[in-house]
Order: structure tokens, then C-alpha cells, then sequence
């Protein structure tokens, strides 16, 4: 019977963790409370929604995802080369966000 | 000639002739017919009619040319506007070469059991150029205030210093100095800004870690998008650590062989998997050839696994951050001279940590939404057979407020167990900004 419940546990717990929970973009600046839904990075559409899922769900594997107007286009060029190199992004992962960026 | 002076023209003759008319009549017959009356009416309805029409006719060619007048101007105006414009987009332009300076300080406090409290600072700016599409150069610089035992004054390193051409889309080669890819949190996590605790967990340890920080070599990483989720990959080869042989560290691995005292090189590499954008796993390994010139040979394995979990959640009106790493390493067994007598052992240890972290992102109120709880255990496994032997772990608890999306205030207390020697609970207190 114990085992039972704590497979079960088990499994809700990990069903939560992996699928069942609706999940937002965890952009976190301050005051933001976007909501949109995961995105597998191979099917992410080009689409510019798709961009900036891309950009808050990507910065916040490691950090809090930067605001677009931290820094002006150029800057942002620089940055996502940067960040290209440190965060293990593809080459299309640094335009799309870098995209999205400059278009704010 | 002008419309209105052949209409004047027209009338003038036509009055002129009446009046010719007029006066070749007899005195006694002063009064015009009926019919001539009716002629002269309709005579001048016509000429009216003409002057009316010959009226609109000049006011359209009028406003004909007015209007070509006012469409040249305004198109030369806005010709002149727009080389204003390329004028000043010339002087943004960055060219082939462009530079960033970046990077993060901070300020804080520290009071741990057996040193005294102490105030600290310390900034790290982060120099970057981009050359053209694919040649990226960047180095990172650590400047901070060291104590009296290690010389005093203020400690200048060189972090990270390396060139990076990016092939394609999916690989990039490099060489220089550059975070090593064995586990996370050296190569992403480590800036202060970004590290969710004051200080580091132990596999990190500035004095007790036992994975290098950096590497002095070479380098090829990349990533790909396949259809059950993105892989990243690194692997690398460079100078590698060596073997302290004497001293109070004998037996452990010294990260600091900026040049190689050994000409044994290190070779390693990480392999990452994200399924899912908010999950990673990682598997990552180091072999180095260890020993000094003169010692026996002796090699050192390095292991890491590391997992992520960062994730905003409707359910839980926030977002958790969760990672754990540990590390494994086997370092041969070898024969070192210990206050004059030998002893031989393996130094094989294993560190790890467990952190987890929430803030409610999406509650109510913007003093709770920056609000951050985080909780981290970590531990060292030190072989029982090597001098000061045993483990290590701690317990932290910290809360942090952020003020931007890289400026953070953080407050935190470490509880420490170690099986040798005493405890050192901390408290911490720490400011730390990401620009």
C-alpha cells in the first residue's frame, strides 16, 4: 500500500513537473507577468511571439532575462554573440532572439 | 493673348458698334425694337457666359501650378530629411569591429566562526569585440581586495581571455583561456548577479573545489535542435591541473597551471540535453596526466552530472529554480612524503550540491513578486585514506530581493558540519549588479 501511494506520488509529481502544469515564459523582470505556454527549441515557429518565447525561456536557463531595452541594437549584437558562445545557443537560437530584441 | 482682354476686347466692339448703330438713326427714332432689345440680351449672355468660363479656366491652370510648386518643395524637403538621416545613421554605424565593455560588481559582508567579519568588493568587467560575423574576442578581468595572508592590496586576475570563430550555426572553435565545461555552474552560473547564493557551493570552492574553474587551451562547442529536443556539446583540451605533492593540499589537484609546469595535457568535455526549454541534464568529463616532473605517474579522472530545472508555473504563482550538480574525481594512488615519512593513498573525492530557489513572479504586489527564497545543501566526500579525510556539508538558506532583472540584494546564513575539524556558519550579506 505505501509503495502504491509513493508511486503514485511519484508519478503525479513528475507528470506535474514534465507536462500536466501550464507553464509561462519565466521572464522575471519585475512587474512582468506574461503567460504563454513550453516550446520544444526544434519547433519553435520564426514567428516573432515564438522569438520572444524563445528569448525569456532561454535567458532564464541561467539568469533572469535581461530587458530589451537594456541595451541598444548594436549593443544586443554584441551580447547575443556573447551569450552565443556562453549559453550554447545555434546560430538560429542567436538571430531569432536577436530579432526579437532589436524589434522592441 | 489673354482670354479676358479678347472677352473685353469683344465687348468694347460689340458696344462700340451699337452705339454706331445708334447714332446713324434718325433723332425721332430713339427707342430700340423689341427684337433688338432681345438680341442684345442674348448678346450679352453669351459674352457673360464666355467671361465665366474663361475666369474658372485660368483659376484651374492657377492652381495647377501652385500645386506642382508645393509638391517639388515638400519633395525636396524630404529628400534633405532623408540624407540628414543617412548623415547621422553613418556616425551610429559600428563597422566590422565593434566593442562592449560588461561584466558585474558587487559589495557585500561576511562573518564566519573562526575569521573575523569582514566588508568586501570586487568588480569583474567583461571585455568584448566582435569582428565582423563570425571572429568574437573576449576576456573577463576579476578585481578584488585580498587578505593579509594572501598578500594584502587588491588582487587583479585575468578570468577568461579567448578568441572564437564561429563556423556555422551549430559549431564554434576557440582558444585562450575559458570557464571549464565540467558541470554548469563555472561555465553560466558563477557571476555573482546570477549566483543565487553569496558564496559558492563546494564543488566550486575557491579553497576546497574540486573542479578547475578555467582552462589555459583549446576548444570546440556548438549546439543542435533535433526532434526530441536541443543538444549542446563542448570538448576541449588544455594544460590541465596538477598534483600537490607537499604541503598542507598533498595529494589534491592544483587548478592554478596557467603554464604548464608538467607538459601533461587535459582533455575533456560536456554533453548536454534539453529536452524540454526549462529542463537540461549534462554529463561532463575530464582525463588529465597530473604529475610534476620527477613524481610517479599519476592520473586524475573528473565525472560531472548536472541537472536544471527553471520553470514559471501558473500553479504555484512563481518561478522554481532547481539544480543539482556533483562531481566525481579519481586521482591515482601515489606515494608522497608526509612529515618525513611515506604514505601512500588515493585522493578520490566527490562534491556536489542541491540547490533549489523560488520566487512569486506572479502574485500580487511587486515587493513580493521580487522576492526570492533559496535553500542549498552541498557536501565534500574527502578519501578517509588521505590526510585531513572525511566530508563536509553545509546547509544555506538565503532571501534576495531584486531590484532590476540583474541587481540583486542578497541575505543568507550557512550552517556547516564537517566531521574534522570546526564548524564555520556564515552569514552573509551581499549586493551584486550585473551591467
Amino acid at each position: 500500500m505505501t509503495h502504491r501511494f509513493r508511486s503514485l506520488t511519484t508519478t503525479t509529481v513528475l507528470a506535474c513537473l514534465f507536462g500536466g502544469c501550464h507553464s509561462s515564459p519565466s521572464y522575471s523582470e519585475p512587474g512582468s507577468r506574461t503567460v504563454g505556454s513550453p516550446v520544444l527549441l526544434a519547433t519553435s515557429p520564426p514567428t516573432n511571439r515564438g522569438n520572444s518565447q524563445l528569448w525569456s525561456q532561454t535567458c532564464n536557463r541561467c539568469h533572469n532575462a535581461r530587458s530589451p531595452d537594456s541595451y541598444n541594437a548594436n549593443e544586443w549584437a554584441i551580447v547575443m554573440t556573447h551569450m552565443r558562445i556562453r549559453g550554447y545557443l545555434t546560430g538560429q537560437e542567436q538571430r531569432a532572439i536577436l530579432e526579437f530584441l532589436q524589434s522592441q | 493673348m489673354n482670354p479676358i482682354r479678347s472677352v473685353c476686347l469683344t465687348l468694347a466692339l460689340s458696344a462700340g458698334l451699337a452705339a454706331a448703330q445708334q447714332d446713324a438713326k434718325p433723332p425721332d427714332d430713339r427707342y430700340v425694337t423689341r427684337e433688338e432689345y432681345e438680341k442684345v440680351l442674348k448678346r450679352l449672355d453669351t459674352v457673360t457666359a464666355e467671361m465665366e468660363k474663361v475666369k474658372t479656366q485660368q483659376a484651374a491652370t492657377v492652381n495647377v501650378n501652385a500645386t506642382a510648386k508645393d509638391t517639388d518643395a515638400a519633395i525636396e524637403e524630404v529628400k534633405q530629411t532623408v540624407h540628414d538621416i543617412q548623415d547621422q545613421l553613418r556616425t551610429l554605424q559600428p563597422g566590422t569591429h565593434t566593442f562592449l565593455v560588461t561584466g558585474f560588481g558587487f559589495a557585500g559582508f561576511e562573518d564566519r566562526k573562526g575569521s573575523p567579519s569582514t566588508f568586501t568588493a570586487g568588480v569583474n568587467p567583461i571585455l568584448l569585440w566582435k569582428i565582423g560575423d563570425r571572429l568574437f574576442f573576449e576576456t573577463e578581468f576579476e578585481v578584488e581586495f585580498a587578505s593579509k595572508d594572501e598578500g594584502g592590496g587588491t588582487e587583479f586576475n585575468l578570468e577568461t581571455v579567448n578568441l572564437n570563430y564561429l563556423v556555422n550555426d551549430n559549431l564554434m572553435i576557440g582558444a585562450g583561456r575559458f570557464k571549464t565545461p565540467l558541470g554548469i555552474f563555472n561555465d553560466r552560473l558563477e557571476s555573482k548577479w546570477i549566483n543565487k547564493l553569496p558564496d559558492r557551493p563546494l564543488p566550486y570552492d575557491d579553497d576546497k573545489g574540486i573542479a578547475q574553474e578555467a582552462t589555459v587551451g583549446v576548444y570546440a562547442k556548438g549546439a543542435f535542435n533535433t526532434p526530441v529536443g536541443g543538444l549542446n556539446y563542448a570538448v576541449y583540451a588544455g594544460n590541465g591541473p596538477t598534483l600537490n605533492t607537499e604541503g598542507d593540499n598533498v595529494g589534491t589537484l592544483d587548478f592554478d597551471n596557467l603554464v604548464d609546469e608538467n607538459d601533461n595535457k587535459a582533455v575533456g568535455g560536456r554533453i548536454g540535453w534539453i529536452p524540454f526549454q526549462y529542463f537540461e541534464v549534462g554529463y561532463s568529463v575530464q582525463y588529465a596526466k597530473v604529475n610534476p616532473s620527477g613524481f610517479e605517474d599519476v592520473h586524475a579522472f573528473t565525472q560531472a552530472i548536472d541537472l536544471s530545472y527553471v520553470r514559471t508555473m501558473n500553479e504555484i504563482k512563481g518561478q522554481i529554480d532547481f539544480r543539482v550538480e556533483w562531481v566525481f574525481q579519481n586521482v591515482d594512488k601515489a606515494t608522497y612524503i608526509i612529515d618525513g615519512s611515506p604514505s601512500r593513498f588515493n585522493n578520490d573525492r566527490n562534491a556536489g550540491y542541491v540547490q533549489l530557489a523560488y520566487r512569486p513572479t506572479l502574485m500580487e504586489g511587486k515587493f513580493l513578486r521580487n522576492l526570492e527564497f533559496v535553500a542549498r545543501y552541498d557536501r565534500l566526500n574527502v578519501s578517509k585514506s588521505a590526510p585531513n579525510g572525511g566530508a563536509e556539508q553545509r546547509y544555506a538558506f538565503g532571501v534576495n530581493y531584486w531590484l532590476n532583472a540583474s541587481t540583486v540584494l542578497k541575505i543568507a546564513y550557512e550552517i556547516d558540519d564537517k566531521q574534522q575539524g570546526d564548524n564555520e556558519d556564515a552569514f552573509f550579506i551581499q549586493g551584486a549588479m550585473g551591467f
